[in-house]
């Protein structure tokens, strides 16, 4: 019924449009122009679509890569459902099983942590590199924003799957970013200084981090987050096929290749490069080892908070900050950069590729330096270390 | 705001803690050597009320420290946190009434622990209830005596313990975890380079095994995707040649 009178609806307009009454309405023509019905073919979503070769190129590889890493996450997340018990009582042990028991557990276990580290790197430079390379530009600011989106729920993934395995560095590092978002909530107006409370609240469950958490913590992780993210990554793929690769560079391309099959297959021959590091990588080095041991033993909720409790390095370029610089600095900060991120499309429409490249720079320096150099800025400013 | 919970001195603090009163007077009254942790208040039964009273005021006053020589050398060496679980079967150390720690112990405990404190030459057969795998160890492979003397240079224990014994097979020598400050029953705990080189070693036909299934999957991929695009345009020479759209 609702697709007969959306049919309707549009019919209508434009019949208006030809009869010269009226003209569409502009949300119609934005979606028109993003989603071109006469492109939705074989033919010219894949034979053919061509990739521009020049000195940016490289950039083109990054989304497929965050894709490919997505995929292990999928596969190895699976495996890992076979044995992991979502309770307070045995997630620490059903880990412990998976680790030492189970015919490869150690391996799957290490994958699906090595390639989240793996997806949430790439998916960090493939937006840089896309805002460098502005790929962003009109009709692609549909493309843009379910990749912002994605970031933020490849985040999200993180985060929740940080607390599963149930050990001192986990559920204290949750209750610190349950809190963080709690905190929030001081430096709004009126009726919105509650919002934070509520989602805290909403995701913990209960009174502290416990036998709630853990239960919506694992929902998140393994239904709901990737429900949406197979949404919208759905959604990012078809806007990439349907507009094509972006110009990426001011130069003119030295030259145009095929997407199928020259490009499909350099981009199969790179995840299979990849896949053979991080096959080594989790098979010689387990990801817990970067971790002191102390953190890594079962959550006790009556001892102590351990020493060194910190959350992943890809929340560094937040937590190092959030440690030297007051609350509401960050705060605004934050979501002033959030801001920017959705509006990038119109922010940074005139902008020349050469400033944008020199801002991505920036913010690749600045991320850099927080991840690898965080806390030996943390102790050289609070004189610790 | 600041977001740290603890700060890394406190975990110092941990093991340092004073002895329960009643863990230091049943510690004096069984004669065991100085600065070992006590034993639980069951062994006070049986002696005469004054005495024991009178050893509990004087212990009071007096706070005795486990050994905390050995992790706050390995935690300076290596730079990163370790706690009494490196060696002991609590996290918090040998002292409290928690699992593996002396005030649960029960009669049958008791006496392996006492075995395992009058160890002093190596060799000796120790399954001391307080002490992890990691810490029977030492004292089975060095006796306590040698443990003792080590607590003035702590990184003697690394050397003592040499580069043969490694209890969980991760091809680090336990030794080295120890200044490392990596857990040694953890074969999945060691320092990432080692492990990486040692693991490597271990698994190099693991290795080999791979490179090959995956230059033949790529080889393979290569080869449908050629094929693929053959057809694809024999299709379209068909089409124009017949004249359809």
């Amino acid at each position: 019924m609702s697709i007969s009178w959306l049919r309707t609806t549009v019919e209508s307009t434009k019949k208006a449009g030809e009869d010269g009454r009226a003209k569409p309405g502009k949300l119609i023509d934005f979606l028109t122009e993003r989603f071109p019905t006469d492109k939705m073919n074989f033919h010219s979503m894949l034979e053919k679509k061509e990739v521009p070769v020049h000195s940016m190129s490289w950039g083109y590889y990054t989304g497929g890569l965050t894709l490919f890493f997505f995929l292990i996450q999928v596969v190895t997340g699976l495996l890992l459902l076979f044995y992991y018990q979502p309770t307070v009582s045995d997630a620490y042990m059903s880990v412990e099983y998976i680790t030492k028991y189970v015919s490869a557990g150690a391996l799957i276990r290490n994958m699906h942590a090595w390639s989240s580290s793996g997806m949430i790197l790439f998916a960090l430079v493939h937006l840089l590199t896309a805002f460098a390379m502005k790929s962003f530009e009109k009709p692609r600011e549909l493309t843009w924003l379910a990749g912002v989106l994605l970031l933020f729920i490849t985040f999200t993934f993180g985060f929740t799957g940080y607390l599963l395995p149930w050990n001192q560095i986990a559920v204290n590092a949750t209750k610190v970013g349950l809190q963080s978002m709690e905190d929030v909530g001081q430096y709004l107006p009126g009726a919105l200084s509650e919002v934070p409370r509520i989602l805290r609240e909403t995701f913990q469950g209960e009174a502290s981090v416990g036998q709630s958490t853990l239960g919506r913590f694992y929902a998140l992780h393994v239904v709901i987050l990737p429900l949406c993210l197979l949404g919208l990554l759905g959604l990012h793929l078809l806007q990439v096929q349907l507009h094509g690769m972006s110009q990426g560079a001011d130069e003119r391309p030295r030259a145009q290749e095929k997407f199928f099959p020259i490009f499909f297959f350099k981009d199969l021959s790179l995840w299979a490069g990849v896949f053979l590091i991080f096959f080594v990588l989790a098979l010689t080095v387990p990801f817990e080892s970067f971790l002191p041991y102390p953190l890594l033993a079962p959550y006790n909720p009556l001892g102590a908070t351990p020493a060194g409790i910190k959350p992943e390095w890809y929340f560094y370029f937040v937590y190092y900050p959030l440690e030297l610089l007051p609350f509401w600095v960050i705060l605004l900060t934050s979501m002033a950069a959030v801001v920017v991120l959705f509006l990038t499309p119109w922010i940074f429409r005139g902008t020349s590729r050469k400033t944008l490249k020199f801002l991505s720079l920036i913010a690749t320096a600045y991320l850099v330096i927080m991840t690898v150099f965080g806390q030996r800025i943390y102790d050289l400013l609070k004189g610790g270390g | 705001m600041s977001l740290r919970l603890s700060s890394p001195e406190s975990n110092l603090k941990a093991p340092m803690r004073a002895l329960t009163v009643p863990d230091f007077a049943a510690r004096i009254m069984t004669a065991s050597p100085p600065k070992t942790p006590g034993y639980s208040l069951k062994t006070l039964a049986g002696m005469p009320t004054s005495l024991s009273l009178l050893l509990l005021l004087a212990c009071a006053a007096q706070p005795v420290f486990s050994y905390p020589q050995f992790q706050q050398f390995s935690e300076k060496h290596s730079g990163r946190p370790v706690d009494c679980a490196m060696c002991h079967s609590n996290e918090s150390g040998p002292q409290g009434t928690g699992e593996g720690q002396i005030g649960s112990l029960d009669a049958e405990a008791m006496k392996r622990l006492n075995k395992a404190r009058a160890a002093m030459e190596p060799q000796s057969d120790v399954n001391s209830p307080i002490l992890n795998s990691f810490g029977n160890e030492i004292i089975r492979t060095l006796g306590k005596r040698k443990v003792l003397e080590c607590m003035a240079n702590p990184a003697k224990l690394a050397e003592f313990l040499g580069e043969k014994k490694d209890l969980d097979e991760d091809g680090i020598p336990d030794g080295q975890e120890f200044l490392d400050g990596t857990d040694p029953t953890n074969k999945f705990h060691g320092d990432p380079w080692k492990l990486f080189v040692a693991n490597l070693n271990k698994y190099k036909a693991h290795v080999i095994l791979a490179v090959l299934a995956i230059f033949a999957l790529d080889f393979g991929f290569a080869h449908i995707l050629k094929g693929m695009t053959v057809a694809m345009k024999t299709r379209s020479v068909g089409k124009d040649l017949h004249g359809t759209p």
